[in-house]
């Protein structure tokens, strides 16, 4: 049966539903038509032709990719009856949409929905972040120039399939309906995927949208009611410290054989990239969907408490990261200075790895026996 | 870090003598560069049927062996052991028969060296074109699945590089036929052409040249590290075949005939090129010509390179590249009688599924491998 592949010129713009009826279809192979949308980069590749390994950082967090290595099917249990959908699907006192006017003239029961469609945004666009780490980790085994480097490249590129499995499970299982892309991420995306620079490609996926990730992922755990989920997070963010770790120490080497030039290139884009992060947060497609005035919302949330926090969470993983690799220069760091986010270079960071953290064995609640 | 930049493989064999994981912070990587410019696709349906490639993925996470703890590390066979079975050294015919004992092991650890550096090296190729798949295959099921190959590639690079460095001690740059087919298919730009080359020829052929490797060797280590490198390929090149026979049929016409152009190409150069002309010119100072006449009047050495085309063909057939047009031309290869012949992936989903065995059960069932294809090489005798 020959494959039947839709091409696409932008990314899909409407929210999917999964509902009973298509479960019971999507077993049958036939109703699976993909939807792609293309991309051209390209890459600058390396045979490495020195196969010796040194007992260094990169081979341990290698052999700590091989042994974490948990598995959706199996060290999950999705047997448990699901958590119900007219309950919150986020901690009530932690919704960020609180005295927002639209937002309370919703009934109770509206509220409780209007949460899971924040969750389900949230999670599509996690799933679409991590399908774009697929590619770049997927990219880097081409591009890296150290033996030890495509073999670590290789086994994140696992550990992002297996993320996209796994909340596209959650996602289509548990919920039943999934959002598009958001346009700024999918403008970096676009930008890191086609970028014939692997290290630039690097910077803005390791240091950037990780560091996002990881805090999107921190915060989320927390809010979020359902144990699986919870667990869920737990095991992906394992993950991610070895991939912000591996980008640390990798990117720190690096970045020192560049020209002034070339460093300053970097900078720059990495700047640009925070910049495009930092301003858009707001659930686009989720106020679409309720028909709410999309600047009116972005004001309310960007004025609001919780997103004081969330974007202090966010910067503190990306700025001290910037640093150690030799990005905040000059130039940058007057910028950073106006966005009022420089103090941040000083925070302890995720790159101070401490391996006792990263080789810890998995504990999480709903392991399967 | 520090970087040399090369525009060639090396040519020198290396030899080990390392201290178990000797610490050096910065080691200097050899890298030699490649361009290819690269179609890759976003996938926005990730829907998800219960098809084979699903099954293929769910497999590649359950079955994922880790050479740092599942092999037996001490299991290997010291250096001045024959690295294959007596057998063999037994039934040296010609120029090797008449060498000194001592140059006799050091010609027959040479010629495993230069066999498991090629499989190192084509490992390397794996995984470079594996990783490249995530970005061009476009349907949601082979980017996930992709990625678990890229994996297993890893691994397997990870574990012969450990052997030939640990236990072997010997490692050869890549032969410049191997070496001129990965250039080939890593820089082509259209994604499919990489994917026949690598897992239809390439791993193919490799897949039969682990199974003979499995079946001579002398070291319990090495059989044990090859049966789980075997477990895996029997995967990839289930997946191969599913995959490019579905892709295969959006194709043009003109498309079409242009992969089946380059299957027969690839399987040319493997077949007519790829030999070890290195090993008997630094032993026995004679000429790649010498070799390759030898080689093509040498019975036994015809069959057993034959041999190795046994899966491949009968999977150029499933995915519909042997065409009418390129027919006469296999015909000529002398390769059509395999077209028949059993793939092995006739797709054995019990023993896709199997959970790894042992190593006992691995040496047991390598001997009754042994003894069979003795048979066919050598008649009942």
């Amino acid at each position: 049966m020959a494959m039947k592949i839709t091409k696409v010129e932008t990314c899909p713009k409407e929210m999917r539903f999964f509902n009973d009826v298509d479960i019971e279809t999507k077993l049958q192979p036939k109703h699976i038509e993909d939807i792609v949308e293309i991309f051209q980069t390209p890459l600058t590749g390396s045979y490495n032709w020195d196969y010796s390994v040194a007992d260094n950082r990169l081979k341990k967090l290698y052999e700590l990719g091989k042994e974490l290595n948990w598995n959706t099917t199996t060290d999950l249990d999705w047997t448990q009856d699901p958590y119900p959908l007219n309950q919150w699907a986020s901690n009530p006192e932690m919704q960020a949409y609180r005295g927002f006017g639209p937002y309370e003239k919703l009934s109770e029961k509206e509220k409780i929905e209007f949460s899971w469609h924040i969750l389900a945004s949230g999670l599509s666009n996690i799933t679409h972040g991590e399908q774009g780490a697929l590619l770049v980790a997927s990219q880097l085994v081409s591009c890296a120039p150290t033996y030890q480097a495509k073999l670590y490249a290789a086994s994140q590129t696992f550990d992002e399939a297996r993320h996209v499995e796994v909340f596209n499970k959650y996602l289509q299982e548990r919920i039943g309906w999934t959002y598009p892309i958001m346009p700024g991420l999918k403008l970096l995306l676009d930008k890191i995927l086609t970028d014939p620079r692997w290290d630039l490609k690097f910077i803005g996926m390791q240091i950037i949208i990780e560091g996002l990730a990881l805090a999107a992922f921190e915060r989320t755990r927390i809010s979020s009611m359902d144990p699986l989920l919870k667990d869920i997070f737990y095991l992906v963010i394992r993950d991610e410290a070895r991939h912000v770790t591996f980008g640390v120490n990798y990117l720190e080497d690096f970045v020192s054989t560049l020209s002034e030039e070339e460093r300053q290139d970097r900078a720059e884009f990495a700047y640009e990239a925070c910049v495009v992060m930092r301003d858009r947060f707001t659930s686009t497609n989720v106020m679409n969907h309720y028909g709410w005035d999309f600047n009116e919302a972005t004001e309310f949330v960007n004025q609001s408490e919780g997103s004081h926090i969330f974007l202090n969470l966010l910067f503190s993983k990306i700025m001290p990261n910037l640093k150690k690799i030799g990005l905040l220069t000059e130039a940058v760091s007057e910028k950073y200075e106006k966005m009022g986010i420089l103090e941040f270079q000083d925070l302890e960071d995720d790159g101070q790895t401490s391996w006792e953290e990263l080789s810890k064995p998995l504990a999480y609640n709903t392991k399967t026996a | 870090m520090k970087i040399t930049k090369i525009n060639q493989p090396p040519v020198d064999p290396r030899e080990f003598d390392l201290p178990e994981n000797f610490n050096k912070e910065h080691l200097e990587d050899i890298v030699e560069i490649f361009q290819t410019p690269l179609t890759g696709s976003y996938n926005w349906d990730y829907t998800d049927a219960d098809t084979r490639i699903k099954k293929l993925y769910e497999l590649g996470k359950e079955l994922n062996w880790n050479g740092s703890i599942d092999l037996d590390w001490t299991n290997g066979i010291s250096k001045d052991e024959y690295p294959v079975k007596p057998e063999i050294i037994d039934r040296m015919e010609g120029p090797l028969s008449h060498l000194p004992e001592e140059k006799k092991l050091e010609y027959m650890r040479h010629d495993q060296g230069w066999a498991l550096s090629q499989f190192l090296h084509g490992e390397q190729g794996a995984l470079l074109v594996a990783s490249q798949l995530v970005s061009c295959a476009p349907t949601y099921q082979a980017k996930l699945y992709a990625a678990s190959q890229t994996f297993d590639e890893a691994r397997h690079v990870e574990v012969f590089a450990r052997y030939l460095q640990q236990i072997h001690g010997i490692e050869y740059p890549i032969n410049k036929n191997l070496k001129f087919l990965l250039d080939k298919i890593l820089t082509d730009p259209r994604w499919d052409l990489k994917f026949i080359g690598m897992q239809i020829c390439i791993e193919g052929l490799a897949l039969a040249a682990f199974q003979s490797t499995k079946e001579s060797t002398n070291c319990p280590l090495l059989r044990q590290l090859v049966h789980y490198v075997i477990r895996d390929e029997a995967r990839h090149v289930t997946f191969g075949v599913h995959y490019l026979k579905d892709f295969l049929q959006t194709l043009t016409k003109e498309e079409f005939a242009e992969r089946a152009q380059f299957a027969y190409e690839a399987c040319v150069v493997m077949r007519n090129r790829f030999v070890n002309t290195e090993l008997p010119a630094r032993f026995f100072n004679i000429s790649e010509e010498e070799i390759m006449e030898m080689m093509d009047q040498d019975e036994s050495q015809i069959i057993f390179r034959n041999l190795l085309f046994s899966r491949v063909m009968p999977n150029l057939k499933k995915i519909g590249l042997l065409t009418d047009e390129m027919m006469p031309l296999y015909e000529e290869l002398g390769l059509n009688s395999f077209i028949e012949a059993d793939s092995d992936f006739e797709i054995d989903w019990a023993e896709l599924k199997k959970p790894l065995e042992g190593s006992k059960e691995i040496d047991e069932q390598s001997v009754e491998q042994w003894e069979s294809t003795q048979k066919v090489l050598h008649g009942n005798s």
